[in-house]
């Protein structure tokens, strides 16, 4: 009867203690986790404000006067007659 | 139990070995209470171990997204996006040297008002000194190390398109609640926390909407007008691809009060839109049967009058006087159109115009739009109807309902979310559709003997048709109509399976002496004029995601 008793109680003690440990791992990687996600967030919150620049950085009205203001006027004509569509069929 | 018997025979009757006996069980119970104890507090490591709590001191880091949805183009092009700045806040409580502080906000702010700061800083117990600080402001703040002055964190809707897309998005009040346009119309789903990382993409194109921009500004510049609109529509899906309304205002100017005073004449402006209305006489009379294309009517007059007022032929000529019904739609007959009517029988006309929904509230995400009035038919009215004349209605309706006439005879519900699911009903046949398509054509095709009133809008290869509309405005200070007109062309391309309804309105065009060298201010000299360039500009950029559009244009122009 003693010997059940014995046995149960080492049994309940090993968990507690692979409990502990266990929970010192999971804190160890929940606290990897914290900061892989704080630099997702703040890499995400960065790249919402890049977005917004390169829409208005590449805003055909902005894109417009640039290229009035830098891209040479020589362009070559395509003639609608030169026209090829290259159509899968 | 042994010992006790065996106690209970030897020392039955001595006093301490009972005392003892008490003494036993009450052990026995303290030691099963502690057992209890003990065993409840395992058990509770144990639940504690399982226990899926998060890492003391972890943030959350989820919730980036914002307290509204973006808005995109049907490209993805960002038209509105809240972003977090700062603004600069001085707490009253926390100021220990007031003219300490007001020096630090002087020596790195001078923008800000000092004497403003004096004045109201003991009746406030917070002033806001300046808002959306820019990032060296928001560094001048963290080195100033002042405790009083704070930095207080707010979101701010920012329209990187600016003033392109001005009466669609509306704008956003201070606390983000949409007080105009699609922001407020939608407010509660862009406000949808489910959703919100997800942007509501609409059928607009920011390339397209800036080009068709660009062109009704020169527009408006060229014949000194006092606004415009233009509406380029899907006529076989009912989705908007730009909406233009000039004047307009910079969406991200808060305090602008200007949008206020510039209504989209898209949608919200109520005209009598003229002679495109002839387009759906004949449109009923021929799905009626009660005309046919090459049908003639002879003996047209010079007017006629009706219960007292007078209807007069634009511009009469000899030739005006025997005309088939496409000749009627390419002379913009008022006199033709009134016979056309007369045979189709006055009910069908006004049954016609009701089916294509003109006199109802446009459906549109936006709450800027306006309800026609309703008509009070009359003899005389459904006359004046054919000719676009008493009836009034918005640009949205007349494009709607000239799209159903050429797409094959569908009226369609219009909008501007790129997702949306669309109501259709069929109002026309093919064939009458198929045969208004050739008369349009006519209408605009430069070669067609007699040319009609939009051939300045034939440009190559891109089969343009299309009906004009110049209407007498009414007068501000009279009864009756003012001098000043309204025109109109509503157009469609390619001709043979017309994708694209395009309709272009002025308002108060005056003559352009410097492109024609005479002063006519009808559609054919203005809306047909800026309708053609915008088709020679928009053209291209649709025939890359459009291979019916290439191939007709290659197909067109492949001779030349």
């Amino acid at each position: 009867m003693s010997k059940k008793y014995v046995v149960s109680l080492f049994f309940l003690l090993l968990g507690l203690v692979s409990i502990h440990f266990l929970k010192n791992e999971t804190r160890e990687v929940e606290a990897k986790i914290e900061k892989i996600s704080k630099n997702i967030f703040f890499l995400k919150q960065d790249l919402e404000i890049e977005k917004l620049e390169f829409y208005y950085l590449s805003n055909p009205k902005r894109v417009s006067k640039l290229a009035q203001e830098y891209l040479p006027r020589d362009y070559i004509s395509l003639f609608p007659n030169q026209l090829i569509i290259n159509e899968k069929k | 139990m042994k010992k006790n018997k065996q106690l209970n025979l030897y020392f039955s009757e001595q006093p301490e070995l009972v005392k003892k006996k008490n003494d036993d069980g009450r052990n026995n119970i303290i030691i099963s209470f502690f057992i209890i104890f003990f065993l409840i507090i395992c058990l509770r490591l144990v639940f504690l171990g399982f226990e899926r709590k998060a890492f003391a001191g972890t943030k959350n880091y989820e919730g980036l997204f914002y307290e509204r949805r973006d808005i995109v183009d049907n490209q993805g092009s960002i038209l509105a996006k809240n972003i977090n700045t700062f603004d600069l806040v001085l707490r009253k409580n926390k100021v220990k040297n007031f003219d300490n502080v007001l020096l630090k906000v002087k020596l790195n702010f001078p923008e800000v008002n000092i004497s403003y700061i004096k004045l109201n800083h003991k009746d406030k117990n917070t002033l806001v000194l300046k808002k959306n600080l820019s990032p060296s402001d928001y560094n001048k703040i963290a080195n100033l190390g002042e405790p009083s002055l704070e930095l207080f964190k707010r979101e701010i809707r920012i329209y990187p398109h600016k003033n392109l897309f001005a009466h669609i998005l509306g704008k956003t009040d201070s606390d983000n609640y949409g007080i105009s346009g699609i922001e407020m119309h939608m407010d509660e789903l862009l406000t949808d926390k489910s959703k919100i990382s997800i942007p509501v993409q609409l059928s607009l194109n920011a390339n397209i909407q800036y080009s068709i921009h660009e062109e009704l500004m020169k527009g408006v510049k060229d014949f000194s007008a006092i606004g415009a609109a233009a509406i380029l529509m899907n006529a076989n899906t009912g989705k908007i691809i730009s909406m233009v309304s000039l004047p307009d205002a910079d969406n991200n100017l808060r305090n602008s009060n200007e949008l206020k005073n510039n209504l989209s004449r898209a949608t919200k402006g109520l005209y009598e839109l003229g002679s495109v209305f002839k387009t759906f006489a004949i449109a009923s009379a021929l799905e009626n049967k009660a005309t046919s294309k090459n049908m003639l009517f002879p003996n047209l007059r010079k007017k006629i009058s009706c219960a007292g007022n007078v209807i007069n032929e634009n511009d009469w000529k000899e030739s005006k006087r025997n005309l088939t019904t496409e000749q009627i739609l390419l002379k913009s007959s008022n006199i033709g159109i009134i016979e056309i009517i007369k045979t189709n029988g006055l009910i069908n006309q006004q049954k016609f115009l009701e089916t294509l929904e003109i006199f109802d509230v446009p459906r549109l995400e936006i709450p800027e739009v306006s309800t026609p009035n309703k008509i009070k038919w009359g003899r005389c009215k459904t006359f004046t109807s054919g000719l676009g004349h008493g009836i009034s209605t918005t640009l949205l309706q007349l494009t709607r309902a000239f799209a159903a006439i050429i797409n094959g005879g569908v009226l369609l519900d219009s909008s501007i979310l790129l997702n949306a699911k669309l109501k259709k009903k069929r109002i026309l046949s093919k064939e009458t559709s198929l045969t208004m398509r050739e008369m349009l054509r006519a209408n605009v095709d430069k070669k067609n003997i007699p040319t009609g009133t939009g051939r300045k809008a034939d440009i190559e290869g891109y089969d343009v048709i299309g009906k004009t509309g110049t209407a007498e405005k009414p007068s501000e200070i009279k009864k009756g109509y003012s001098k000043e007109i309204l025109t109109v062309f509503t157009s469609a391309f390619p001709s043979q399976k017309p994708k694209y309804v395009l309709t272009i309105l002025m308002d108060e065009p005056q003559g352009a002496l410097q492109i024609w060298n005479h002063s006519r201010r009808e559609a054919g000299w203005n809306a047909v004029y800026i309708a053609g360039k915008i088709i020679q500009k928009i053209g291209p950029s649709l025939a890359i995601n459009d291979l019916d559009l290439l191939n007709n244009y290659a197909s067109h122009t492949k001779n030349n």
